[in-house]
C-alpha cells in the first residue's frame, strides 16, 4: 500500500522533469521562434505549478476553502496588473509624460550593463 | 501549554496549523505576485530588457530548477513516511531536502559572484534590480524553509508533531512553485 502510494509521487516527479526538459530545450533549439519559446516556458510553468499544487501539496483532496483563499490572492494579483497597465504602458497622459530610457550596453561583459536614465516631466 | 489551545477549526474543517500555512502562502502570493506583476509590466514596456535576460546563466537556473523539483519530491516522501510513522525515514528525507536547499544556494551564490565580477549589481538598471530582489527574496525563503525543516526533522525523529512535516513540506512546495515562475521570467524569456 505504502509503496503503491509513493509510486504516484515518482510518476508526478517524472512528468515534471519531462516538462522541465521541454521548457529548457525549446528556447535553446529554436530561440528565434518567440511564440514557441513563450508558450513552452510559461505554459509549462503553469502546468508544473498546478501539478505541484494538486499532487505534492495535495490540494486535489484539500477542502475547497483553501482553493478559494489562494484563488482570491491570485485574483488580487490580476487586479493589480490591470490597475497598473495604463500608467506603465502609456508613455504620456493628460498632465504627465514619462520617459524611462534604458541605455543598452556596448558589450555583454564590459563595465556598462545598461544604465537607466529616468526623466519624468510634468506639464 | 504542552498542546495548542485550538487544534482544528470547525468552520473550515482544516487543522489550525495547516490553515496558518495556507494563510502564510496567501500572503506570500501577494508579496511575490506584486513583484512579478511589476516586472511583467515593465518588461512589456521595455522589450530591450530581453538583452539583459540573455546575460543570465540559463544552465545554472535550469540546474536549480532540477534541484528544487527533486527536493519537492523528497519532502513529499518525508510527509508520506511521517504519515506511516516511519520517523527515521522522514528525518533522513527532510535532511536530503535541506541538502537540496544548500545546493540551490551554492549555485545561486556562483551566479551572483559571476554577475558581480562583470560589474553587474542591484543598482545597475531596473532589470538587474528585479533580478537580484526577486532571486534574493526567494533565496531568503529557501533559507527560512531549511531552518524550519531542520527544527521539524528533530521533532519528527523523536516522534513528536509529525503533522508539522506536512506543514513545512507545503511551504517548501510553494518556494518551488515561485522558482518555477522565476525561471522562465528571468532566464528563458529573452
Amino acid at each position: 500500500m505504502s509503496g503503491h502510494s509513493t509510486q504516484k509521487y515518482f510518476k508526478v516527479y517524472f512528468i515534471l522533469l519531462v516538462l522541465f526538459l521541454i521548457s529548457y530545450i525549446v528556447p535553446e533549439t529554436m530561440p528565434d521562434n518567440k511564440t514557441m519559446v513563450l508558450l513552452s516556458a510559461f505554459g509549462i510553468a503553469i502546468v508544473k505549478a498546478l501539478m505541484v499544487c494538486a499532487y505534492f501539496m495535495h490540494l486535489n483532496t484539500e477542502k475547497k476553502f483553501v482553493w478559494y483563499l489562494l484563488i482570491t490572492c491570485l485574483t488580487m494579483m490580476y487586479l493589480l496588473y490591470i490597475a497598473l497597465v495604463p500608467d506603465i504602458m502609456r508613455k504620456e497622459g493628460q498632465n504627465w509624460k514619462s520617459n524611462i530610457e534604458v541605455v543598452m550596453p556596448d558589450n555583454h561583459h564590459g563595465d556598462a550593463h545598461g544604465k537607466t536614465e529616468h526623466h519624468e516631466e510634468k506639464h | 501549554m504542552d498542546s495548542p489551545i485550538a487544534t482544528s477549526r470547525t468552520r473550515t474543517g482544516i487543522s489550525t496549523g495547516l490553515l496558518a500555512v495556507y494563510w502564510l502562502i496567501a500572503s506570500e502570493i501577494v508579496i511575490f505576485g506584486g513583484l512579478l506583476v511589476c516586472y511583467l509590466l515593465l518588461r512589456q514596456r521595455n522589450p530591450e530588457w530581453g538583452e539583459f535576460a540573455s546575460m543570465t546563466t540559463v544552465h545554472l537556473g535550469a540546474l536549480n530548477t532540477f534541484v528544487l523539483l527533486t527536493s519537492s519530491l523528497c519532502v513529499v516522501l518525508a510527509h508520506h513516511a511521517a504519515e506511516n510513522k516511519q520517523t527515521d525515514k522522514a528525518f533522513k528525507l527532510l535532511w536530503v531536502t535541506i541538502g537540496g536547499g544548500v545546493i540551490f544556494l551554492i549555485v545561486k551564490s556562483f551566479e551572483y559572484k559571476s554577475k558581480f565580477s562583470h560589474g553587474i549589481d542591484i543598482t545597475t538598471n531596473p532589470f538587474w534590480g528585479f533580478y537580484f530582489i526577486a532571486t534574493g527574496i526567494h533565496g531568503l525563503h529557501v533559507i527560512a524553509g531549511m531552518v524550519c525543516m531542520a527544527v521539524v526533522s528533530f521533532q519528527a525523529k523523536a516522534g513528536q508533531h509529525l503533522n508539522r512535516v506536512e506543514l513545512v513540506g507545503i511551504y517548501w512546495h510553494f518556494v518551488d512553485i515561485v522558482w518555477i515562475f522565476l525561471f522562465p521570467l528571468l532566464y528563458i524569456a529573452k
